[in-house]
Parts: C-alpha cells; sequence; structure tokens
C-alpha cells in the first residue's frame, strides 16, 4: 500500500474530516481563480465562534481562498490575491490558533481563520509558502493531495506503527517466519498432537479397567466364583498401561515444549536480524521521524514478546479448541445425558472469563498509569538527586513517592480482590456442574432408575476424569486473547521497521571513484526536509579539490544542511551536486562514503576500547597506523598515559573521557580513514582554549591536501580556509577570504567577528 | 475613537506599565490593541497559571512578546478593559470542553476517544501512555496527539455511561 494511501486510511479512521479536497470544492475555488490551480490546502476546523466547522483554506499561485458551505446552503469563497500581503499575523493559544492575513497597515486584515492543532502541520505549509513570498522568496509546490495527508496523518503515524493491517493479517505475516523451520514446526505439532492424544488414554483405560476387568471379577466373588483366569495379568497391564500412558505425556510434553521453545528463539534471532540489518539500510529521515529508544525496543523487547506467542501461544491455542471439542464429543459420547450438564454451560463460562478478562484489563491499565507516576519520580529524581539534597527536599521527595507507592499498591490490590473472588467463583460454577453430575449419576450408578439408564463404574469414573480435563482448554483460550493482542502489537511495530523503505538507494549501475579527487560542485542546490519547508534555496559552490571551505552563518542558516547533502544522508530537492563531475546520485555511496570524513561537534565513540575506535572505519589497519593517526591527532600522548593505554575502554559513548579527549580520538579516527574530502562540523567549539589550541593543531595536519567544508562559530578557528561562504535563511549571502569578508564593513561576517571581538574583550577585562 | 498609529518604538525600560494605565480595544478582525500615553501596540494575553490560578495573573504581550503589563486582578484596570481581556482570554485559552464520551477504544499503541464537545462532535487519539490529568481548578485535561487540549469537567457533570469510561483513567 503507497504511503499515501496509508495516510488518507488514517485520517478516514482517525478524523472527522475528509481525507482529500472534494473535487467539487476545488473545481469551484479553481473556477474562482479563473483556472489558476490549487497548490496547497488545509482545514480552518475552528469558526469564529470557536464551534467545529469544516473550511478550505487553498493556496493558488496567486491568491489564498477561504471556501465554506454550510449544509444545505451556497458555498462562500472569499479569495485574497496573495501579492496584496504584507505580513501574517498569528495568535497561538491553548488547542486553538488564529491567523491573520494583513494588507496594507491600519487596514483590517484581508483574512482570518481558525484552527486547532490537529490542522497546524497543514496550515504552517501555507503559512510558510506565503511567510517566504513576504520575504522575497516565491516556491511552488506541487503534489496538494500528497502533502495535505501526510500532514494529518503525521501525528497518528508518530504515535502508532503501521495501522493497515489487522490482527490476523499480522499473525500471519509473522508465522510465515517459521517456514523454514519444517522439521521443529514438524516436532512440535507433532509432539503436541500426541501429547493431547495419550492424555486421553488414562480415563479410557480406567473405565476398561472398571468395567471389563474388576467389575467381573468383583461380581464372581460376591457370587463366591473364582477370579477369571487373567484377570490379575490383565489389569497389571492396563495399570502398566495407564503408567506408560502418563510417562509418554510427559515424554510429548518435553519434545513439545523444546522444540516449540528454541523454535520461538529462532523466529525472534531471525527477526531480530532482519529488523536490524534492515535499521542499517534505512536513511536518516527514518531515524528522524522515531524515537531512538522506540527503535531500541522493536528489535530487543518486541521481537522478544514474539517468542512467547510462537513458542507457545500460536500451538497452545489451536490445542486448547482441539481438546475442547474433543472433549465434549468424548463426554456426549460417553453419555449424552451427563455430557450435556458439562458441555451446554460452556459458552457461559467462556462469556464470564471473556467478561471478567475485560474488567482485568481495564484494572490493568490503571494500574500501568499508577506505574507510570511512579517510574515518572524515579526518572526525576535519580538523575536529580544533586538539585533534591540541595534543596533539602529528600522528605517532600519520599511523601511524593510513597503517596504513588500507596496508590500503586491499592490497584494492585483491587486486582487480587477482583482475580482472587473471580476464579474461585468460576471453579464453583465448574464444581456445581460435576456435582451436578454426580448427583445424576450415582443413582444411575446404584441403578435406581431415574435420570437415565443404569451407568457402569467404568464409564462413571472415566467420565469424571474427562471432566477434570474440562476447564483448561478454557482458561487456556481466555488466556489466548491476550496474548495474541500483545504479539499483534509486537509484530505491528516490528513489520513497520521492515516496510520502510531507505530513501538513499545507489543505481543499478553506480559510478565508482577511484580514488575521489575533491572537486566539489553545488549547482543551484534546494533542498527541504519535509518537502515543503526550503532549508537551502539554489545554493551553488565550486570547489576546487585541496581547498578548505568554512561555512558560517546563524543557527538554523542551512550550513549542516549543506555537509548532510554532501554526504547523500539526504538527496536533494533541485538543482544537482556533483563530485569531481559526476552527479553524486550517480555514484556509488558506499565507496563514496569511505573516502568522506567527519568530525562532530559532539564525537560518538562506540563501547570498546580506543584501538577499536580509532580502527573503525578500516578494522585492519596496521597498529602502527594507529599510533601515526594518534600522534598526528594529538592523541597519543594522553592515550599512552592512561594504564590501558590504547586497550582502554570507554564506556557508552566514551564518557569516561573527556570532550577534548573523545574529540581527538574522532580526529584520529579521520586520519586513519585518509579521507578526500573532510567535513569538520564544529569540531572545536565545546572544549577549553588549550584542548581547542591542540585540536586545531591536529586539524591543521588533517585537512592538508584534502577538500575541507568546515563549520564553526568561533570565526577565529576559520582563519586559514581558503574561502569563506557566508549562509544566511539557505542562501549564501557572501563569499570570499576571510580578509576580503572583514573589509566588507556592513558584511555579516564582519559585523560577526566584531561581535566575537567584543565579547572576548568583555570577558577579558 | 481616532486610532492612534501602531508604536513600537516604546522604550523597553518603561515597560511593564502599571494595570491601571492600560487601555484595551479590539479590532473588527479580532486583533487587541494595548493602548497608554501615546503609545499603542497590538497585544496578545496569556494566563500566568492557566490551571493553579485561572482569575489571576494575566500577561499582556506585544507581538516581539515584550511584556506590557501583568494584571494580577481584573480590578487592576477598567471595567471595559477587563471585560475585552477576558474575551481575548477565552480565545487565546480555547479548549475543547468535553461534555460526553462516547468511546475509548484501545488500539495498537494509541487509545481512541470518540467524544462529544461544546464545540461539536470529535474523535481524536491519545497515546497510550499518556494519561490524563487532574486539574486544580477541577476536571481533567487529555492531550492529543496532535496537541490539542480536552477539558473533561468534574465527574458528577457528566453522564453515567461516561464516568464509567473514565473510571480507568482516574482516581
Amino acid at each position: 500500500m503507497s504511503e499515501r494511501n496509508t495516510d488518507r486510511e488514517i485520517i478516514d479512521r482517525y478524523t472527522d474530516q475528509p481525507s482529500e479536497m472534494p473535487d467539487e470544492v476545488r473545481r469551484q475555488i479553481e473556477a474562482h481563480w479563473g483556472g489558476e490551480p490549487v497548490q496547497l490546502y488545509a482545514v480552518s476546523d475552528l469558526d469564529a465562534s470557536m464551534k467545529l466547522t469544516c473550511t478550505w483554506v487553498a493556496l493558488g499561485p496567486k491568491s489564498v481562498a477561504l471556501f465554506h458551505q454550510a449544509n444545505g446552503t451556497a458555498a462562500s469563497i472569499h479569495s485574497v490575491q496573495r501579492d496584496t500581503i504584507q505580513g501574517l499575523r498569528e495568535f497561538p493559544g491553548l488547542s486553538c490558533t488564529q491567523v491573520l492575513l494583513l494588507g496594507n497597515p491600519d487596514e483590517p486584515a484581508l483574512a482570518s481563520f481558525r484552527y486547532s492543532h490537529r490542522q497546524r502541520r497543514a496550515m504552517e505549509n501555507i503559512k510558510f509558502i506565503l511567510q517566504q513570498q513576504i520575504a522575497g522568496h516565491r516556491i511552488d509546490v506541487s503534489a496538494a493531495d500528497d502533502v495535505y495527508a501526510e500532514s494529518m496523518a503525521h501525528a497518528v503515524k508518530q504515535a502508532q506503527a503501521s495501522v493497515n493491517s489487522s490482527e490476523l493479517d499480522v499473525v500471519w505475516r509473522l508465522l510465515a517466519y517459521v517456514k523454514p523451520y519444517k522439521w521443529e514446526v514438524s516436532m512440535g505439532v507433532l509432539g503436541a498432537v500426541l501429547m493431547t492424544a495419550i492424555s486421553l488414554v488414562p480415563p479410557y483405560l480406567t473405565r476398561y479397567l472398571l468395567d471389563d476387568i474388576v467389575t467381573p471379577a468383583a461380581t464372581a466373588r460376591e457370587q463366591g466364583n473364582a477370579i477369571p483366569d487373567g484377570t490379575v495379568f490383565m489389569a497389571l497391564m492396563v495399570i502398566a498401561g495407564i503408567g506408560v500412558a502418563f510417562a509418554l505425556r510427559q515424554l510429548f510434553i518435553w519434545v513439545r515444549m523444546r522444540t516449540m521453545a528454541v523454535l520461538g528463539e529462532l523466529v525472534a534471532r531471525d527477526l531480530r536480524h532482519h529488523v536490524y540489518k534492515h535499521l542499517q539500510k534505512l536513511s536518516l529521515s527514518f531515524y528522524s521521524s522515531k524515537k531512538t529508544g522506540g527503535l531500541i525496543s522493536r528489535v530487543s523487547s518486541d521481537t522478544d514478546r514474539l517468542w512467547d506467542f510462537i513458542a507457545f501461544g500460536v500451538l497452545d491455542c489451536v490445542l486448547a479448541i482441539v481438546m475442547l471439542i474433543s472433549l465434549g464429543v468424548i463426554l456426549l459420547l460417553s453419555d449424552w445425558r451427563l455430557g450435556l450438564v458439562m458441555v451446554l454451560p460452556t459458552p457461559l463460562l467462556f462469556w464470564a472469563s471473556y467478561s471478567h478478562g475485560g474488567k482485568m484489563r481495564h484494572m490493568f491499565l490503571r494500574i500501568w498509569r499508577r506505574w507510570g507516576d511512579l517510574t515518572a519520580i524515579l526518572a526525576d529524581t535519580i538523575p536529580g538527586i544533586r538539585v533534591v539534597k540541595a534543596f533539602n527536599q529528600e522528605a517532600y521527595e519520599k511523601k511524593r513517592f510513597d503517596t504513588q507507592n500507596e496508590s500503586f499498591y491499592e490497584g494492585c490490590l483491587h486486582i487480587h480482590h477482583s482475580w482472587t473472588a473471580f476464579w474461585p467463583l468460576l471453579f464453583l460454577a465448574y464444581h456445581f456442574m460435576i456435582w451436578l453430575v454426580w448427583v445424576l449419576a450415582v443413582p444411575r450408578v446404584l441403578g435406581m432408575g431415574f435420570f437415565g439408564p443404569e451407568l457402569s463404574i467404568g464409564v462413571f469414573i472415566s467420565f469424571v476424569m474427562y471432566m477434570g480435563m474440562y476447564v483448561g482448554p478454557i482458561e487456556s483460550l481466555v488466556r489466548m486473547t491476550f496474548m495474541l493482542n500483545r504479539a499483534a502489537t509486537s509484530a505491528h511495530r516490528v513489520f513497520e521497521v521492515l516496510d520502510a523503505e531507505p530513501e538513499i538507494t545507489d543505481i543499478d549501475t553506480p559510478v565508482r571513484l577511484e580514488p575521489v579527487k575533491g572537486d566539489v560542485v553545488f549547482e543551484n542546490v534546494s533542498f527541504a526536509y519535509d518537502g515543503v519547508r526550503q532549508v537551502l534555496r539554489n545554493v551553488s559552490i565550486d570547489v576546487k579539490a585541496g581547498e578548505m571551505i568554512g561555512l558560517v552563518g546563524p543557527s538554523g542558516a542551512g550550513k549542516s544542511t549543506v555537509t548532510n547533502l554532501l554526504s547523500r544522508f539526504y538527496d536533494i530537492s533541485s538543482g544537482a551536486i556533483r563530485i569531481d563531475g559526476v552527479d553524486l546520485k550517480q555514484i556509488d555511496i558506499g565507496h563514496y562514503r569511505r573516502q568522506l570524513g567527519i568530525v562532530l561537534q559532539d564525537p560518538h565513540l562506540f563501547h570498546g576500547s580506543i584501538v577499536e575506535n580509532i580502527r573503525y572505519g578500516i578494522p585492519d589497519a596496521s597498529l602502527d597506523q594507529v599510533i601515526a593517526a594518534a600522534r598526528a591527532a594529538n592523541a597519543h600522548d594522553f592515550i599512552s598515559r592512561m594504564p590501558h593505554a590504547y586497550d582502554t575502554v570507554v564506556g557508552e559513548r566514551g564518557h569516561t573521557l573527556s570532550g577534548g579527549e573523545r574529540q581527538r580520538i574522532s580526529i584520529a579516527r579521520a586520519i586513519l580513514c585518509n579521507p578526500r574530502i573532510l567535513i569538520l562540523d564544529e569540531a572545536t567549539s565545546s572544549v577549553d582554549t588549550e584542548t581547542e589550541y591542540k585540536i586545531q593543531e591536529a586539524l591543521e595536519r588533517l585537512i592538508e591536501g584534502r577538500t575541507v567544508f568546515a563549520i564553526a562559530h568561533r570565526l577565529s578557528t576559520l582563519r586559514k580556509a581558503n574561502r569563506l561562504f557566508v549562509i544566511e535563511d539557505g542562501r549564501i549571502t557572501e563569499q570570499g577570504t576571510h580578509e576580503e569578508l572583514l573589509n566588507k564593513e556592513d558584511g555579516t561576517y564582519a559585523k560577526l567577528v566584531k561581535m566575537q571581538q567584543q565579547l572576548h574583550e568583555l570577558y577579558a577585562t | 475613537m481616532d486610532k492612534p498609529k501602531e508604536n513600537t518604538t516604546y522604550d523597553e525600560k518603561d515597560l511593564p506599565i502599571v494595570p491601571a494605565q492600560l487601555r484595551l480595544s479590539r479590532s473588527d478582525d479580532g486583533q487587541y490593541a494595548a493602548h497608554w500615553g501615546e503609545h499603542r501596540a497590538t497585544v496578545h494575553v496569556l494566563r500566568c497559571f492557566p490551571w493553579t490560578e485561572r482569575d489571576a495573573y494575566f500577561t499582556v504581550r506585544d507581538n516581539d512578546d515584550r511584556e506590557i503589563t501583568l494584571i494580577e486582578k481584573l480590578d487592576q484596570v477598567d471595567a471595559g478593559t477587563a471585560a475585552l481581556v477576558q474575551m481575548a482570554l477565552h480565545e487565546a485559552g480555547f479548549l475543547f470542553e468535553v461534555v460526553r464520551v462516547e468511546e475509548i477504544r484501545e488500539e495498537f499503541e494509541i487509545r481512541n476517544w470518540a467524544v462529544h464537545t461544546r464545540q461539536g462532535r470529535r474523535n481524536f487519539q491519545t497515546r497510550r501512555d499518556e494519561w490524563p490529568r487532574r486539574t486544580d481548578s477541577g476536571g481533567m485535561l487529555v492531550r492529543c496527539v496532535s496537541g490539542d487540549l480536552y477539558h473533561i469537567p468534574t465527574d458528577d457533570i457528566l453522564d453515567p455511561q461516561s464516568r464509567k469510561l473514565l473510571s480507568v483513567y482516574v482516581d
């Protein structure tokens, strides 16, 4: 199913508004505009009196229109020429935002509309384009329906994994993962079937023993006759048979549990493997739309939950159904009158168990909420324990915790009171059925002539034994509904990852640059992370191999986006990026990235030794190369001083090292890869002056002979750049050498340098 | 009243003004303007404590988000201004007022609510770990996945069915 269809399905399912602009509305608006197409649209869902409504706000190349049609009334269209809009004013509220389109100052607003947060994303697209127009930038957008659908579905998609398949579809898809393990499945099923079948044997043998061996022998003795020949032998054989049946039952249980537990682990392992492998392929845009914790739990706890379901859930469910039907038939065949006593109330038992399950679910929901409150206190206070102590609030925090703890305890008590009351009641009902069987059966066993014909002791005892087995499947099936729901949720989350398509892929026959020379050209590159809000606009840069380029500008101007596009973490919206004259989209991305080095402000070190971290890009680099890279990065001395030197294990994210030390290890890692193009993104911004000097020195060695793109807020670090590009609002506004830009007195770069000098002098005094 | 020209050149050092100096007006397109002395600024009004103290502490801010004045109590301003402050607060503090809960359905990772509000019928979704929270001023608040707030009044105002559905989510 396409992304667009999924979005529309979400809108239809979860909101009370259309999943796209109706054709008639579009037709009327476009006719009103004289044929201008609708480029973007959104819904204003609140009217001036704050009642829910549906007014379409449509954006065309030259106009903005508000379309409203109440039931049974004529449509009203209020259109505003885009070039008359001088400003936009927004009044955000708790759940309503009002937007005014302003014309000339001191004149009433050209148009006004209100909307709830649900419409915000779609509205912001329109607002952004109007704001850009006011700022002098023209943006044309197409695919209005897709943009609207994506905007409306976004919040639900963020909160929920894929919604386009039923529980059963998901379970079938999950079961496809057991296909490669036919042997394990066969053994597990065989074990389970034999275990079930053999369970039915002891009551049958008991009946045979009593009716065909014990009773004739006892009758013979009462009549003073000898016990028939072979009676003892047969009795011993049957008793032995019962023993063997019990032993075989345990054997089959063992076969079934062992093979199915292993099968569950095999499937969970395969799922983890597929999910993790697929995660490595996915583009950064996927990661930016998902929380890290959520992705981790999909690979870990969700796959683990599926193990439980595959190992025991599916088979238990099937067996419980088979067992229940078999026992029902056996009981009816043994004696249909007594059988009905057991079989008829069964739906009632199911209903009672299911309805109690629903109540329990509510109670569990309540304690989960309270548990959430309790853990929120822990998550708050433990990391903030210094603040708690500093403000002497230990008693307050203890009281806060105790209140929640008490509340959780009460919730648990409620649950325990409920199930401890229900299950004895259920068993009371079940035992009442058994008691009723006894009431009806005993007179018949005694041959008293009512409630039916005489009943043999063997039939009665075997009936009693089958009765004892009858409640088990009912319990299993009730439990299974919860297990199925839980497993389907986990499977949804796992399959959502597997179904996500990587946005950055190689073409069929990609070009390999061996080696990359380092000529980089941006030709009229425009880019928007969300397809609408352009972060870069018509950026053109021509960089020769070996040049060092400094990117300067305010936060959010688009500097890091330039480097993200250069690394092809995202594909550009328009224009072209060429490396050594070849379009980046034609280049083998893995091969290209191996010749690209990145040093970030907050370098990520993996858990492992320093040598492993330095070798991350080239695992088979020699130790000589590692030391040479560390020397060049000014890291060798501090590493050698550590007790375990290069074998020192750095903790999670390398937190056992200082910021400057981690940075120098990341520089060594980059040096070892000998990249042809190097990206330095605020590499020295979070360290002290002395460390900065050492890092700067290391960087100077690193940049020699490479094409370098450096982003820095400390402008002094860019003095050595061959050229500087000032980026503001997604455009290059100034370029030149440090000296050239300093000479532009009204220039942004000159102002920034002056401000930093003043700040430096202020703190120096 | 003659409409003075927008004047945003007032000195920031003179802000905030005392509430008694403030006169508020509202234009036909719904914009509020603060007037004091020779100055005029388009403003918006917000509650400082929307849930713990709804009837006090209102901040009047201009388009650059500078505080023009802080009104502790509405009797600090003239009656006309007080009425406009309340109107502005009603608009800025708008949230959906639930009058009946039809259904709360648990789905994969979300909870789907079907409710009737004073504004009309509405479906909304919350995350499974997003629980309603009690407010000091009574009732409770639910935040949907889009960020809209739904105020559910104190239990005794709701019908028994709504109360039953909500019983899971409140103590």
